[in-house]
């Protein structure tokens, strides 16, 4: 019998752009058993969508491995990962991504067909899956004569055309109602069986009681809230680099500090200095996304590291003046 | 992968049916063209096979009897005929006029052809009557004039006695069959002169300034004037059928920009991007083929009224399909490279 556990080994996933490199997956580690429902959890940016697309053989990490059972997913290429992307993992996609032209069934057809199944086994393989969905009263149906939670029925029909041992999910509740949002989770819940692994990215952490496993993609944690500390840096020295988790607001005691981003041609693109007084880095940590610029000293420098729940009490005891908010947010 | 090429033919069927009509109608101007052309070459062929003979007479240096006015004397057809191998020979005299076709005031162009009447070169006319006697025409249907009329050729008064279908020369203007003599009246004051002797048979000694023409060389001959306008009939047709492919290439183009997606879902689960790229070839060639066939349609329907002799045959239309096929392979190129292009991650969105 086929298993379906899923090792994910120091994944990191870099790519530029507008010149810039940006590294939304550093260092991920993760395992998930066979026939587990597994949440892959996080705010919008924090690479979730990034790591399905490692996950489904559509996207090469920079470094790391993915284990599918038996199969090591990065290193494969050419035929073996067209036939991984036909028989190895079915994707549900949060637009649902029918063809609009084609009806309900011959949707379900599609993935069988392009891999040579022929026309009257495709269909009688369609027409049983959408009868476990559900949808038999609908095959004859084109894509926008469904409701959103109809097409995601379909969707992931599709995607177990080939009883793949693998399932991803990108938000597949993201354009659902309540209601119909219940009746896909059943699905995606039933689904993660003996020999089937579901892997499905939101950001909706009432999901999570739903999973056997949670993995957090979460940038930075919220464990220094009420924490305040004195921080002192040296002509040069890097106070943190664009791409790290955030962790404190720094503010300004004495000193001075330059803000920087960098290219991946290696030079730096200069945003701006702050001076004493200031404050800067606060957009990380009060909403977990990791840093988007460095922060090098100018001279001797004295800073103060706030939580974000310290830096909130030290902004409302402030006096009224300060620096304009767009100053302040580059990080 | 067909079925999802056909079905998106018929999801997109108001796009694509404006990329069909425009094209369709591009490639019936083509195609009428195309007749026009070939109408150059049959209007030619037409004429000179009419005069039924097997050699042309004219004078030493003369290109043809259609386009010069060299002439020799009409006795110069006894001369002829005293040749052994000769069956049968008559003087024929042609050059451009104009007539006046009856109850009109305006002229329109005309070949006056002088023949001797029953004698070689004399036309068999497809209605009414063969010349037999002076004051007489017979003309092509398409000088306007009917059996009985009188028409004004020249300043001359002449009843229409028989008509002609697909006689004309010089790109559509009419053939008017007169007799010799009344030719000779009009053109040379009554001077007995012909452009050639025609005859049968075969020459065994070519008279002194005298060369002989095959029909071949004088319907090449005749074409001669009319290299410019061939030319620019080939250029148009070649400028038409990148209008019809700019036009397919557009249309398919968009269809394959608002596909974009859907081309990225089909590599995630598994398509090649060769794959893809066929299907899309196969529609836009799908979609040129049936604006052919709409073009054939069109011209088809408009030929009977166009102002110039067509001719259109069976090569033109096996050629036009080819080159439809061509031209919705070549319209498909953009699309094409869009289509391998797509990155499947791009399905997540």
């Amino acid at each position: 019998m086929k298993t379906s556990e899923l090792r994910i080994s120091d994944l990191t996933i870099e790519y530029t752009r507008s010149g810039y490199a940006v590294r939304p997956i550093d260092g991920l580690h993760a395992e998930a058993g066979d026939g587990e429902l597994v949440l892959l959890l996080g705010p919008s940016g924090c690479g979730k969508t990034t790591a399905l697309s490692c996950l489904a053989g559509l996207l090469t990490p920079t470094e790391g491995t993915i284990t599918v059972g038996e199969t090591e997913v990065t290193s494969l290429d050419g035929q073996a990962l067209t036939d991984y992307r036909r028989y190895g993992v079915g994707i549900i996609f949060q637009a649902f991504n029918l063809i609009p032209s084609l009806t309900t069934l011959e949707n379900v057809m599609v993935p069988m067909r392009i891999a040579g199944v022929d026309r009257a086994t495709a269909r009688a393989r369609a027409e049983e899956l959408l009868e476990r969905v559900a949808l038999q009263e609908r095959m004859a149906h084109r894509p926008d004569e469904l409701s959103g939670g109809q097409q995601q029925r379909v969707a992931i029909a599709r995607a177990l055309v080939h009883d793949p041992p693998m399932i991803v999910a990108d938000e597949p509740t993201a354009h659902l109602d309540f209601i119909q949002v219940e009746g896909i989770l059943r699905l995606l819940r039933e689904i993660a069986s003996p020999g089937r692994l579901v892997v499905v990215a939101t950001h909706d952490d009432r999901f999570r009681p739903l999973a056997d496993r949670v993995i957090d993609l979460t940038p930075g944690t919220a464990s220094n809230e009420d924490e305040e500390l004195s921080v002192s840096v040296s002509p040069g020295e890097i106070l943190f680099r664009q791409g790290d988790d955030p962790d404190y607001v720094y503010v300004l005691r004495s000193g001075a500090v330059e803000i920087f981003r960098e290219r991946t041609d290696g030079s730096e693109e200069q945003l701006g200095t702050m001076a004493s007084g200031e404050y800067f880095g606060e957009l990380g940590p009060l909403l977990g996304l990791p840093r988007s610029a460095s922060v090098r000293a100018r001279e001797q420098t004295e800073l103060t590291g706030y939580g974000p729940q310290a830096f909130r009490r030290w902004k409302a005891s402030r006096p009224a003046r300060g620096t304009p908010d767009g100053q302040s947010q580059k990080r | 992968m067909l079925n999802l090429v056909l079905r998106d033919l018929q999801y997109r069927k108001r796009q694509f049916a404006i990329a069909i009509i425009g094209a369709g109608l591009v490639f019936a101007l083509a195609l009428l063209l195309t007749g026009v052309r070939g109408g150059f070459d049959t209007e030619a062929t037409a004429t000179v096979e009419a005069a039924g003979a097997d050699g042309w007479i004219v004078k030493e240096g003369v290109s043809g009897p259609f386009t010069s006015i060299s002439v020799l004397p009409t006795r110069t057809a006894g001369s002829v005929l005293a040749d052994g191998g000769v069956t049968d020979a008559a003087p024929f005299l042609a050059s451009p006029n104009r007539l006046r076709p009856p109850g009109a005031t305006e002229n329109i162009g005309v070949n006056v052809i002088g023949v001797e009447p029953g004698a070689l070169g004399a036309p068999v006319p497809d209605e009414g009557e063969a010349l037999t006697a002076p004051g007489q025409v017979v003309v092509d249907k398409r000088a306007d004039a009917s059996i009985g009329e009188q028409v004004t050729i020249g300043g001359r008064e002449y009843e229409v006695v028989g008509l002609l279908s697909n006689r004309t020369y010089f790109g559509g203007i009419p053939v008017a069959y007169m007799t010799l003599s009344d030719a000779q009246e009009l053109i040379f004051d009554g001077a007995p002169l012909a452009n050639a002797i025609i005859f049968t048979g075969n020459l065994t000694s070519p008279l002194p300034g005298t060369t002989v023409l095959s029909d071949e060389a004088v319907e090449s001959d005749m074409k001669v004037g009319l290299a410019g306008a061939i030319g620019t009939i080939d250029l148009l047709r070649v400028m038409m059928w990148i209008v019809a492919a700019v036009i397919i290439g557009a249309v398919v183009y968009l269809s394959a920009l608002e596909r974009t997606t859907d081309f990225a879902v089909l590599k995630a689960v598994g398509s090649g991007s060769w794959s893809l790229a066929i299907g899309l070839s196969i529609q836009a060639i799908l979609v040129s083929l049936l604006a052919a066939v709409l073009g054939v349609i069109i011209a088809t329907a408009l030929t009977p009224g166009f102002p110039a002799p067509t001719s259109i045959d069976v090569w033109a239309y096996v050629t036009l399909f080819a080159i439809a096929a061509l031209v919705g392979a070549l319209a498909s190129l953009a699309a094409l490279r869009r289509v391998l292009k797509v990155d499947p991650a791009r399905a997540f969105g």
